[in-house]
């Protein structure tokens, strides 16, 4: 399994590289942001990182959609469970990677909140829990998309992920329209409310903790989950790829 | 001495040299940066301490890729299998919830010992308790998306250290001396402030001792837990969880400001011999299952 891990970081090593560059790319602005709000009040530096982690998720999230849509053959699914390792070390290897992927954005996403907070020389400024944050709700994505990735092959994989991404806008979509809408004064107060919740500025409600708490461990429960069906499900998945 | 054990003691010397040096350098040059202890008071909080803690966890996993360069030893068994058959998932779960238990029961003997003759209500906050265990969750799943620094410091001690000193010496003895260099690691960290503090008789030794004796006891179950899955990912965990979800912490999403100053402001060493109670039982505990399988083994052999 070991082996398959490594076959695909060599074989996606241009993609690596440009996810690499694209956090180097984050880090600068970041550090631009941080280094002006210092002289400048109007500036809020957390109103900027923030979007740019985002931006780092998405191009996580492509880079590993990347590693199961890579090896989309009928041929290598046969040649890879006949080996010892079989259909689940296959999967597993694909998981294990998209996990990865998600940790290292999400350890950088660590180091850049660190020296923006250093440069700024503001303590703790909640920047760092949004990522955590994003990378729970990313790991639950993942968990609903990639087992139909696995079957249907990446085509359906894609249209389940639209399909959620436009469930997500139609609820954002209602609360916007019925919602208490007192926080988006401005997009600077909703960052600030935002980050205020890592940072204890803004009261937490025990009910905000409980489910953000618990939608955390679904995420992880329901990542496993999904692995076992995918594992269940890749061998006669394999029989509606393309080629 | 034959040639096989000079290697390895050859290893181990460059491995400790690599992992001790960024500490020994770093953390003077960053007290002077900050402009005194990185873990007083004022600097505890900075995100100076915070992004040097990160980092300096992964000096022993960058130890272990260097060594394994310089000598040219490969990687061959790097303790990173992620398997759950076998009846290996249990020790997963016993990662997590090890930790969890005898920090709780830290956490009742500190209430017990530094707080005896305050009532319930003037110590807990109420209604603390129902939402208490989801705080301490939420910590660990939040100290979970770092895991790369856990898994720093495991891959150094537990991934290399620890399998190397196996192959000079018994089990207990390889527990304990890979303990002592562990704590010694701490050393730079103990001497600005790290987890006693200054006020305390014989700063720093004293400190430092306390983290040796720390790393020892903790490090049986660290082991027990790598040895059995053949991994370092339970004991990353492990670490994770006892520095998320220590008895302090516990504490301190339950307990009142008041009470909680209390506690804090004791003695660092009575407070730090109270914490290690559970840790020892669970260490004897670690060691004597170690002895059993390590039998075990000697006799299928046979």
């Amino acid at each position: 399994m070991f082996g398959l891990i490594i076959k695909q970081l060599r074989l996606q090593r241009i993609h690596i590289i440009l996810l690499s560059f694209g956090i180097v790319a984050v880090a600068v602005l970041s550090f631009f942001f941080s280094y002006f709000s210092i002289s400048s009040e109007e500036l809020d530096p957390n109103s900027t990182i923030l979007p740019l982690f985002l931006l780092l998720y998405i191009s996580a999230d492509a880079v590993s959609t990347v590693f199961f849509t890579a090896d989309e053959s009928k041929k290598w699914a046969s040649f890879i469970i006949s080996t010892p390792l079989g259909a689940r070390g296959q999967v597993k290897s694909r998981y294990l990677l998209t996990i990865f992927m998600l940790f290292a954005v999400n350890t950088a996403c660590f180091v850049i909140s660190s020296i923006c907070d250093i440069i700024s020389g503001e303590i703790g400024s909640g920047i760092f829990g949004f990522s955590a944050l994003a990378f729970y709700f990313l790991l639950l994505f993942k968990s609903i998309e990639l087992p139909f990735t696995v079957y249907f092959g990446s085509k359906m994989g894609n249209n389940v992920k639209t399909g959620i991404l436009m469930g997500l806008f139609f609820i954002i979509g209602v609360y916007l329209l019925f919602g208490d809408l007192s926080i988006f004064g401005s997009w600077d107060s909703f960052m600030k409310w935002l980050t205020g919740i890592f940072t204890g500025d803004t009261k937490a409600t025990e009910s905000m903790i409980i489910t953000m708490t618990l939608s955390q461990l679904a995420a992880l429960a329901l990542y496993y989950i999904s692995y076992r069906i995918s594992c269940k499900l890749y061998a006669k998945g394999a029989m509606n790829y393309e080629y | 001495m034959n040639t096989e054990k000079k290697l390895i003691i050859k290893r181990l010397v460059i491995f400790c040299a690599l992992a001790f040096a960024p500490m020994i350098i770093a953390t003077p040059i960053l007290c002077k940066i900050v402009g005194g202890p990185l873990f007083s008071e004022e600097n505890a909080v900075s995100p100076v301490t915070a992004f040097y803690a990160m980092l300096g966890m992964c000096t022993p996993m960058l130890a272990n890729f260097l060594t394994r360069i310089i000598t040219k030893e490969g990687l061959d068994d790097p303790y990173l299998s992620l398997s759950f058959r076998n009846g290996k998932g249990k020790y997963y779960l016993l990662s997590v919830l090890v930790p969890l238990a005898y920090s709780l029961v830290s956490a009742v003997l500190m209430v017990l010992i530094f707080l005896r003759g305050y009532a319930a209500d003037e110590i807990f906050e109420p209604d603390s308790f129902v939402i208490a265990p989801f705080l301490i969750i939420s910590q660990l799943t939040s100290n979970l998306t770092v895991l790369i620094a856990y898994f720093g410091e495991e891959y150094g001690w537990r991934g290399y250290l620890g399998p190397k000193l196996s192959q000079l010496m018994s089990e207990p003895a390889a527990i304990v001396t890979g303990g002592i260099i562990w704590g010694l690691w701490h050393a730079p960290l103990t001497c600005v402030g790290h987890n006693f503090g200054f006020d305390y008789p014989l700063f720093p030794f004293l400190g430092i001792l306390l983290m040796c004796l720390s790393c020892v006891i903790m490090n049986a179950f660290l082991t027990l837990i790598t040895k059995r899955t053949g991994s370092v990912i339970p004991a990353s965990l492990a670490h994770m969880t006892h520095n998320s979800a220590g008895a302090s912490i516990m504490l301190a999403a339950v307990m009142k400001e008041d009470a909680y100053k209390l506690i804090d402001g004791a003695d660092p060493v009575l407070l730090s011999l109270v914490l290690y109670i559970p840790l020892f039982v669970t260490a004897v505990i670690s060691m004597i299952l170690l002895m059993n399988n390590k039998k075990k083994q000697a006799e299928k052999t046979v």
